[in-house]
């Protein structure tokens, strides 16, 4: 996997700019919205142009119905239908990895967990599986530590409340305190993290607009 | 103290009643129930009531719908009852109560929320299962997989009208060999709503001419969804010109269609950094889909101008609209606030509304691309720290956008730095809806405050802008010291049908209130709020619906709490003497005097005041049951160094004990001697004079700019000290270490000093660490390990921390 992945969002994207060699894409592919005992599948909806030896990993985010009446179930029917969809963003062509965006509740966490466990089962073992993070998570309890994936990338950007604080923190030269965490940096070009970042990481980069070339500058 | 507010709200209490699921309910950062005692973000709840006039206090912070509402209430233009459903429900979709995936400018009935593809689908195969019992696959989406991404191709309206189509056959011809024909025809159609889709075969001469009528049409359909757009678009048109066709309306109708299709699949790159012959490419595909637009366009009018189209109207005007938001989204803009500023009802309110809300956001999100860069740079160049917190500025906004009286306004009483407009507008027009947006943001020093402060004292009680005007001129006159002034109104509202007002608002007149207390007493009466509702903590929209009938928080709904504003007097402003008389008054509801309690006697013990330490500790024990054991221990101390073991003992392991009196509803019913996962353990000296950053559990906290004045000079001067005592002692973490420390150096013997060790160093993991932390942590590790090397406590204790 690149040293350095290129987050390409709910947008018309067209990244045939970047070096192959040296940057990657993790494209959302679809949103899984899971309510009562369904799993309603929402496609990507914008196109994504990439030069053919990307390496692109798909991103599927997951979305519960928190609506008392329409409440997501969290049966295994929906953790199946969950995991064959998921595997199925590797039928896309040149997809080499998953991740899974899933800003889990605590009483979906179990859910979570068993999803995951079961994906990984289903995978080919050489297959990249990886998972978002909030900023939050890395710094909390090893909730996720058992989790079979390859890393979390801890997402410094678009923090909310906790936004300061973690920043401060970070800017302690603290570490994220869940090992999981400490493969990568997930940050945001248009949203300046001032600190001294880990060696040996791989950053994930988020825009909140399309990219343009001239963004490659802003890395460096 | 912000942390401790937000901490004591934790994730024991909001999942392990929520979900009964107490076990696993271990961790999480954000995700936490909070009470919100006003809302920022959009009307209050009833939304209904908001919708209907009782707007309350509108701050500059609301969504766009929201001041939309207040809008047309200061223009006094009420909605129709049929209107207020629809505007509630453009509110709610915009918050998240309901969920959609609509495009923008696809025309939606809210009475019909049923009328999805899905249905209509369903609808289609059972239709289909009356000729063809044997089912076939249907895909709704069309997918592009050398671009990644899939589009709707089959909407609802093609299968209704298939079903439809198929129904009527039926019952006209009977199931034979001609509607069977007449289904693989139309199966061969969907087909084509997914890739690699078959075309209809071409028709017998021997067949009906009805089937043959229909095959050209299934025919023309599949080219259609195929994406084979002008091709599909010759042969509508030639259904169209056949008088005989029973399709030749609707042919007409679907050829603007093709133009709009086909205008959406011309991508146009966003990108301002391409190459100049990119750059041609780019003006090429924008001329061709103008065109393409504008072709619709002149079919779309030529639709609503024919008589004998008059089924079509509905389904052109919505396309029109759709048509104009594509191709010139600035005139569009420009004509939904003309509609939406009219007097007579629009039933079509929801969509214009929707529509014109997404035309607004769009300038916005380009202006929050460059409007953060400006500002970083604008604080470098004072010296300031940039904290990242953009808000919308006109500033960053083109002048085009705005200039209509509507958007103008919406987006002025957003704007952080709208007042300057917003006066030079009342000043211009005398409206009140430019005088309540210009008294929004004005500050003691703004020019021409007293003319604002004037008009203010005029404006009729009934009028919609009364209740915001006055808020903003109590604020005014309690900024600038006049608090006689600003008792005077404020009693005159609290006297006047204050019940009337919606929570949110009678929260924001009790914390005026609070600041002109003249004693403890009137501080703790106007101290205590109601919540508005109860929301999740990472929910940026104050939704909350989930939340409204949860039986374990109802009982909250009908409590007082206390807001930010109260807990940073009664924290950081009062001295420890007088949050004694607080904890001790009648006034206090006994679920608020608990947090009373253990605050003062966590206080005593930071502040060394045995007195009060030894008074409050029945009280722990009546309050916080939980703790009674080792109370008992600690009320039967024989020596002093038993009674300090027993209270080290108390704090280290009841992480909910801190010398501050928490936001909300506290960790009410989280178990207390739980380590909480985000930290909300025992606490963080924060205060408003300190720039102490060290630690991630260090929250921001919004102080408020003036406070009451009751204290004597005395008063003022203990607290002073007392908050110079708490923050030398610094940060839990620390505090409890070094004390650990302290009694381990002073009674290296007593049984009870690994068992402190141990949790002290425990305490500096989850606790609120400082700059000192490490330090202490290390020393009782050291300690631990080297005196006491075969305690059950030093093999619990295999690290120190940072």
């Amino acid at each position: 996997m690149p040293g350095k992945i290129f987050w390409a969002w709910e947008r018309p994207e067209d990244l045939r700019f970047i070096d192959t060699n040296k940057i990657g894409v993790a494209f959302l592919a679809q949103t899984l919205f899971l309510q009562n005992n369904e799993v309603v599948f929402r496609p990507r909806r914008q196109s994504l142009k990439v030069a053919p030896k990307t390496y692109l990993i798909a991103v599927t985010r997951i979305e519960t119905d928190k609506q008392n009446a329409n409440r997501a179930e969290m049966s295994d029917e929906q953790k199946e239908k969950v995991v064959s969809l998921i595997k199925k963003t590797l039928e896309l062509p040149n997809v080499k990895a998953i991740q899974i965006d899933f800003d889990a509740l605590v009483s979906e966490r179990d859910f979570y967990r068993n999803l995951v466990i079961e994906l990984k089962n289903s995978l080919l073992e050489n297959t990249p599986l990886t998972m978002t993070a909030l900023a939050s998570w890395c710094v909390g309890d090893a909730w996720f530590a058992d989790f079979p994936i390859d890393e979390a990338v801890p997402m410094a950007f678009q923090m909310g409340a906790d936004s300061q604080t973690i920043r401060e923190f970070l800017a302690k030269d603290n570490d994220w305190r869940e090992p999981l965490c400490r493969a990568s940096y997930g940050i945001a070009v248009d949203e300046p993290l001032n600190i001294n970042f880990k060696s040996n990481r791989r950053f994930f980069y988020f825009k909140s607009k399309a990219w343009e070339k001239s963004d490659l500058e802003k890395l460096e | 103290m912000k942390n401790q507010a937000r901490f004591f709200v934790t994730i024991f209490l909001v999942f392990g009643f929520l979900f009964n699921n107490l076990p696993s309910a271990k961790a999480c950062g954000p995700f936490t129930v909070d009470p919100l005692f006003s809302f920022t973000k959009h009307g209050s709840y009833p939304l209904e009531s908001f919708i209907d006039g009782k707007v309350g206090v509108v701050p500059n912070s609301y969504g766009r719908i929201s001041l939309f509402v207040f809008y047309r209430q200061l223009n006094k233009l009420p909605f129709s009852a049929e209107e207020q459903k629809q505007v509630d429900e453009a509110i709610k979709r915009r918050i998240g109560i309901h969920w959609s995936d609509s495009d923008p400018a696809q025309p939606v009935n809210p009475a019909n929320q049923t009328g999805d593809a899905p249905d209509a689908l369903a609808k289609w195969k059972n239709a289909r299962n009356k000729v063809v019992p044997k089912s076939v696959e249907i895909s709704t989406e069309k997918s592009v997989p050398e671009y990644y991404f899939y589009y709707e191709n089959c909407l609802k309206d093609s299968f209704d009208t298939a079903a439809e189509t198929l129904e009527k056959r039926i019952a006209e011809f009977g199931i034979n060999e001609n509607t069977k024909e007449w289904v693989k025809s139309q199966d061969a159609v969907f087909s084509n709503c997914d890739s690699g889709g078959t075309m209809p075969e071409k028709p017998n001469a021997n067949f009906p001419e009805w089937l043959i009528k229909d095959r050209q049409y299934q025919t023309a359909a599949a080219l259609f969804y195929a994406s084979q757009l002008p091709e599909a678009r010759n042969d509508f048109q030639q259904i169209a010109n056949d008088n005989n066709s029973v399709w030749n309306k609707t042919a007409k109708y679907v050829v603007a269609r093709t133009y709009i299709r086909q205008a959406s699949f011309i991508e146009i790159s966003k990108s301002s950094d391409e190459s100049d012959e990119k750059k041609a490419q780019n003006e090429q595909k924008f001329a061709e889909k103008a065109e393409l637009l504008q072709k619709a366009e002149i079919q779309l009018r030529s639709i609503l101008n024919d008589n004998s189209m008059s089924d079509f109207y509905v389904s052109a005007q919505n396309l029109l609209n759709i048509v104009k938001y594509r191709s010139n989204p600035l005139e569009r803009q420009r004509e939904l606030a003309k509609i939406l500023s009219a007097s007579s009802e629009n039933l079509n309110i929801f969509n214009d509304l929707t529509d014109y809300i997404w035309l607004l956001d769009k300038p916005e999100n380009d202006a929050r691309q460059i409007g953060p860069e400006i500002d970083q740079k604008e604080a470098e160049a004072a010296g300031k720290k940039y904290n990242y917190d953009y808000k919308l500025k006109l500033r960053d906004l083109p002048q085009n956008v705005r200039e209509n009286d509507l958007s103008d306004w919406l987006y002025t009483y957003q704007a952080a730095d709208g007042f300057a407009h917003a006066l030079d507008k009342w000043q211009e027009t005398q409206s009140p809806h430019w005088f309540v947006a210009a008294i929004s943001h004005a500050e003691q020093n703004s020019p021409q405050i007293s003319e604002l402060l004037d008009q203010a004292a005029k404006i009729p009680r009934n009028s919609a802008g009364f209740t915001t005007a006055r808020y903003h001129q109590i604020r005014l006159l309690l900024d600038s010291g006049k608090r006689g002034e600003a008792k005077k109104l404020l009693d005159e509202i609290l006297n006047t049908n204050f019940q009337n007002y919606p929570i949110s608002t009678q929260n924001k007149f009790f914390a005026q209130k609070m600041i002109l207390a003249e004693n403890p007493a009137e501080f703790i009466k106007y101290a205590q709020r109601k919540a508005a509702t109860f929301v999740w903590s990472d929910d940026a929209n104050e939704e909350g619906d989930d939340l409204k009938d949860n039986e374990e928080l109802s009982p909250w709904k009908n409590r007082t709490m206390f807001d930010e504003d109260a807990t940073a007097f009664l924290n950081e402003k009062m001295p420890l003497s007088l949050l004694r008389e607080a904890a001790l008054s009648p006034q206090l509801p006994e679920h608020l005097k608990k947090f009373l309690v253990e605050d003062v006697w966590t206080r005593a013990i930071l502040l060394k005041n045995e007195k009060i330490e030894r008074e409050f500790t029945p009280l722990m024990s009546r309050y916080a049951k939980d703790f009674s054991p080792l109370f008992s221990k600690y009320a039967a101390a024989a020596n002093p160094a038993d009674r300090e073991a027993a209270a080290l003992l108390v704090i280290l392991y009841y992480p909910v004990i801190q010398p501050y009196v928490p936001v909300g509803f506290g960790r009410e019913n989280s178990p207390p001697i739980s380590i909480d996962s985000i930290r909300g353990n025992w606490w963080c000296a924060e205060s408003e004079n300190s720039n102490d950053d060290s630690s991630y559990d260090h929250y921001k906290f919004d102080y408020p700019k003036i406070y009451p004045n009751f204290l004597t000079p005395e008063q003022t001067a203990d607290a002073v000290r007392e908050q110079i005592q708490i923050q030398k002692s610094g940060n839990s973490a620390t505090f409890l270490a070094r004390r650990a420390v302290e009694f381990a150096t002073r009674n290296p013997n007593h049984r009870q000093t690994p068992e402190i060790l141990h949790l002290a160093v425990r305490s500096t993991r989850y606790g609120c660490t400082d700059d000192d932390t490490e330090k202490f942590s290390k020393e009782a590790f050291t300690i631990l390990h080297k005196h006491y090397p075969k305690s059950d406590w030093t093999s619990k204790t295999p690290y120190w921390f940072k």
